[in-house]
């Protein structure tokens, strides 16, 4: 143990550049002032909305523009439900029927939307893929991707893909709808010319890939698009988990044996 | 299979499985028993063998040893220990001071050791692709300086997956595990014997040395797992540890654990302004 142990005394510490606590001249435990990048907490409650936060928390400063703001306003609405079939919803739905601890609906959502396929790291990868992507053409590398598709079931590209073997007119609509408020994004306007060169392959957007291109247009960056997205769908989750916990377990029936099909398989 | 081209829908992939289950895991017969990948679990598997080779099995589908289920089990063993200096096992004990579920706490510490740098579960995913993929270039006649050379660098020195402990640092888990792959009968596999020569190169060339990730993921390659294989075998291996932490702080007064004073929190961000 002990050539294992530094024999220096280790002061447990932590640094922060989000938020200052001003001490009470009394107890040291305890705060009188919290200030967040340098703003009264107060203050920012008076005159902020929780999207200022946002932008605050995650790049140190409020939005730059009053259409920054709105682009990200408009994209938290948009996110906030997402569909009743999404497998988090119905994660979150089959928790609160199974009678789970109300304080764990919320997480097991968030977990369960934390994967790779059309979950929160896609929208990581989707800004990755982007990000590599927007000073090439979009024709060209639409072009190049749809000739190397192998597979109808894997995303053409991070964040771009087919929803049940169609374009998702859902996501599709939502980029339109972005893209007004910043049409000369220059992230929305690769993102979008990108989607009508995959159209006449019937492949669109995806809800992660609109969410990876807002991001990527507002300077998040990649690794905390995961978690900012997760929070921006955590509302609509949140309710699905709540609203089937007033319900009898019986309220969505387990299969019967007749619809669960065991085949044998030799290892 | 040929699904939607052009503008023309089809959703035949999913018309022909609505409202089913189509599996090769197993299933439970209400009552009666259940089939876990063609094992009966009351007539063939429940008090004959350990609940590491049903939990290899579920993963797997392959009902190993008694003996590969024991150094499993062990290798699982030593991937935890009730320490709160440890990142996962914090989070047991902060949860243990908010009167978190023990649930919570344990799946949320368990979570904190899903890492690419620590905790034994995503390290070793990391570390068994390694080997493997370097298993493969010195087959093809590479040399260990070539394949280690292949490597980003980082702090100065190549990354190595499984390599990476400093030596005057031993891995107390390293001896422990040979003794026990000899007592279990194990021959040393062409995974493990590469292992041993790139410990050896890093020792001589950066001091560092091999460690349990690196151990177990030549030996579990051997074996023939997988990588995505071990990773799930191994997602709740911090598991004990993280519970023992919690356990530990429910019963201590709140915000007892590593308490700070407000300035032990170093402030870097900007100066005080106004909105």
């Amino acid at each position: 143990m002990a050539k294992n142990t530094p024999s220096k005394n280790t002061q447990y510490k932590a640094s922060t550049n989000i938020s200052l606590e001003s001490p009470c001249e009394k107890n040291p435990y305890q705060a009188k002032k919290l200030y967040v990048s340098g703003y009264d907490i107060e203050e920012l409650a008076d005159k902020c909305s929780f999207i200022d936060m946002i932008f605050l928390l995650f790049t140190g400063e409020l939005a730059q523009t009053p259409e920054d703001r709105k682009l990200l306003k408009t994209l938290q609405m948009l996110l906030s439900v997402a569909s009743p079939r999404h497998p988090a919803a119905r994660a979150a739905m089959n928790s609160g029927l199974c009678k789970a601890n109300e304080e764990h609906l919320l997480p097991i959502s968030l977990m369960a939307l934390g994967g790779s396929q059309s979950g929160a790291l896609e929208v990581k990868n989707a800004i990755n893929f982007i990000h590599v992507n927007v000073e090439n053409s979009a024709e060209q590398t639409a072009d190049k991707l749809t000739k190397l598709r192998l597979n109808n079931h894997k995303h053409i590209a991070p964040g771009f893909g087919q929803l049940y073997g169609d374009s998702d007119l859902l996501s599709n609509s939502f980029l339109e709808k972005l893209q007004k408020i910043k049409p000369e994004g220059q992230t929305i306007k690769w993102v979008s010319s990108f989607v009508t060169h995959l159209k006449e392959h019937n492949i669109g957007i995806l809800d992660v890939g609109v969410a990876a291109c807002i991001f990527h247009e507002l300077s998040f960056s990649a690794r905390e698009s995961v978690g900012l997205y997760q929070l921006m769908r955590a509302p609509g989750l949140l309710a699905y988990a709540m609203e089937q916990t007033h319900k009898p377990i019986s309220a969505i029936p387990m299969l019967e044996d007749e619809q669960y099909e065991l085949i044998k398989k030799e290892y | 299979m040929n699904l939607s081209k052009k503008s023309i829908s089809n959703t035949q992939y999913w018309d022909k499985r609505k409202g089913k289950i189509i599996t090769d895991i197993g299933k439970w017969q209400g009552g009666h028993d259940v089939t876990i990948r063609g094992y009966s679990l009351f007539n063939e598997l429940f008090d004959q063998v350990s609940y590491f080779q049903v939990l290899v099995l579920n993963v797997t589908g392959r009902l190993v040893s008694s003996e590969l289920s024991t150094w499993l089990e062990n290798n699982f063993m030593v991937m935890s220990y009730p320490d709160a200096r440890i990142w996962c096992n914090q989070v047991g004990a902060l949860s243990g001071t908010l009167h978190t579920s023990p649930s919570a706490a344990t799946a949320a510490g368990s979570l904190a050791a899903d890492s690419r740098i620590y905790g034994g579960s995503q390290s070793t995913l990391v570390a068994m692709k390694f080997i493997g993929d370097a298993l493969k270039d010195f087959k093809s006649g590479l040399t260990v300086e070539d394949i280690i050379s292949k490597l980003p660098i980082k702090q100065g020195m190549h990354a190595v997956p499984g390599f990476v402990r400093p030596v005057a640092r031993d891995d107390e888990r390293i001896i422990p595990h040979r003794k026990m792959t000899k007592r279990l009968g194990f021959d040393t596999g062409e995974h493990s014997q590469l292992a041993d020569r790139i410990s050896k190169f890093m020792e001589e060339k950066y001091s560092m040395g091999m460690n349990i990730d690196g151990f177990s993921s030549a030996f579990l390659m051997d074996q023939g797992f997988t990588p995505e294989q071990v990773y799930q075998i191994n997602s709740l291996r911090v598991a004990s540890g993280v519970t023992a932490c919690y356990s530990d702080n429910l019963q201590h007064p709140e915000n007892s654990f590593l308490h700070l004073h407000c300035v032990e929190i170093e402030y870097t961000g900007p100066r005080i302004r106004k909105v």
